[in-house]
């Protein structure tokens, strides 16, 4: 053991040796804009995106409704949107994609791609599908179709992130009045490989009958959840889409509401007893698609 | 009725334990840590700077703190942090990871392990800088920055119990590559 502790020791010595001053904090700004480069980051592929008609329609849709902060301003990061206890600084932001209906959620560090089609399942299972080559920053993509009655939503959970110990994607029921019953309704942990889960959630059968939440939780090296993530369907009077487009930033295709602050809750879940979860739940909010800017 | 399945695999049974909250160590500033945010991040810089070099390299490190301090005054003042140390340790972590991630910050440039030290094999600078960025940063927090485990906990934001794998981990896996090198 004291071999590999004084071999970390000699390796960050001789880092330490090359390590920069850091900019004063007069200087923090310049450096920012010297150093990035203009496209500011890889995540500049989605800039070029159409924001997309959302083809949520149909009864028994899943729309998800997606939030984000302050409109960006170029070269410079959308600010945090939250701290999630086991995600981190957390930054909702939505991207429409130019393929109808698919959209990234990007929390932080993880990146969840869905996609809605206007009828039938959109299986996104191939590990080679281009978006998942788009996303490569993500730790997961997740994607669902809106459906017509009694028909599926897939959903796809791709996960590249070797950092992340483990994420478990479950399902949980919602009541009518789209609150979290607790009731798990399948559950499956996903190891931080190339695991790729396809799955399907039977969305409803009328247009108030809400689907259930996706429930996202982030595990450590124990197994013990750390953080954990609802995204949760709204029904579909309540897809406020005409307030959700900001205009300094619809020009880039990006979708930015009046945001309203996490809740930070903790959540009783409990299929087998008692058990509560310290738990942001996002309100999200999306832009109705003749709001969202198309390419030129 | 509703399904998940694992594609090649069979699904496990999620067993899930409550996890207590993470951020146990509140209302205390480190003494003489400065009331302004000038003054907080300049006590913090060379630590955070240093921090980020061992994470993503020298040539990155001053871009990774700048972003992260500008995003965390964008939104608010360090002055109102409880811990403005462990909250910006934390933020460097995740934007080094997602730089990582991103393939932005990969390379070391080549003057990097070159010592006067005969006694220095530049292979284990490269076989501490494969290593996970989660696992670096804890064994310099405690091995290089003589940070307690349970301080460093709280700077990564995990318990120590996670610290101490963390610390078993990143020596097995260095021991490991280290083996591999000398045989190659």
């Amino acid at each position: 053991m004291n071999n590999e502790i004084e071999a970390f020791k000699k390796a960050y010595g001789v880092l330490m040796d090359h390590t920069p001053e850091g900019p004063e904090f007069k200087d923090l700004d310049v450096l920012t804009v010297v150093t990035r480069p203009a496209s500011r980051s890889p995540r500049s592929w989605r800039m070029a995106i159409a924001a997309a008609a959302l083809a949520v329609v149909g009864v028994g849709a899943l729309p998800l409704i997606l939030s984000m902060t302050e409109p960006d301003v170029a070269g410079q990061d959308v600010p945090p949107f939250a701290t999630l206890p086991g995600f981190g600084e957390v930054t909702p932001m939505v991207w429409m994609s130019q393929t109808p209906g698919e959209f990234i959620i990007e929390i932080g560090s993880t990146a969840l791609v869905g996609s809605t089609t206007d009828h039938g399942v959109a299986p996104f299972d191939d590990p080679n599908h281009p978006m998942l080559e788009q996303a490569t920053d993500g730790l997961m993509r997740i994607t669902g179709a809106s459906v017509t009655p009694e028909a599926w939503v897939a959903i796809s959970v791709y996960l590249r992130d070797p950092d992340l110990d483990q994420v478990v994607v479950s399902l949980m029921e919602q009541d009518t009045n789209f609150e979290a019953t607790g009731e798990i309704l399948d559950s499956l942990v996903v190891n931080p490989t190339s695991d790729v889960v396809v799955g399907a959630i039977f969305v409803g059968e009328e247009a108030d009958e809400p689907g259930p939440l996706l429930l996202l939780e982030a595990k450590d090296d124990f197994g013990s959840v750390v953080g954990s993530l609802y995204v949760r369907p709204l029904p579909l009077d309540q897809f406020n889409c005409g307030a959700a487009v900001a205009t300094t930033s619809a020009a880039e295709g990006r979708v930015v509401p009046t945001t309203a602050p996490p809740e930070m809750t903790t959540t009783t879940i409990s299929p087998e007893g008692s058990r509560e979860l310290p738990t942001a739940v996002l309100p999200l909010r999306i832009a109705c698609p003749e709001d969202i800017p198309r390419p030129g | 009725m509703s399904r998940l399945h694992l594609q090649g695999a069979q699904p496990d049974a999620a067993t899930m334990r409550l996890y207590g909250d993470v951020h146990l160590m509140s209302g205390r500033i480190e003494p003489g840590i400065g009331q302004t945010d000038e003054e907080i991040y300049t006590a913090l810089r060379h630590a955070l700077v240093r921090y980020a070099t061992a994470l993503v390299g020298p040539s990155h490190a001053e871009d990774v703190v700048s972003t992260v301090v500008l995003r965390t005054l964008s939104s608010r003042s360090l002055a109102t942090l409880d811990r403005p140390d462990a909250y910006l340790f934390r933020a460097v972590l995740n934007e080094s990871r997602s730089r990582l991630r991103r393939k932005e910050a990969r390379e070391l440039p080549s003057e990097i392990g070159q010592t006067d030290d005969p006694l220095f094999d530049p292979t284990v600078l490269e076989a501490v800088m494969a290593l996970s960025t989660k696992l670096r940063a804890a064994t310099y927090l405690v091995y290089w920055a003589d940070r307690s485990i349970e301080e460093t906990a709280h700077l990564m934001g995990v318990r120590p119990g996670t610290i101490k794998r963390y610390l078993h981990d990143a020596r097995k896996a260095l021991k490991r590559r280290l083996e591999a090198l000398s045989e190659q």
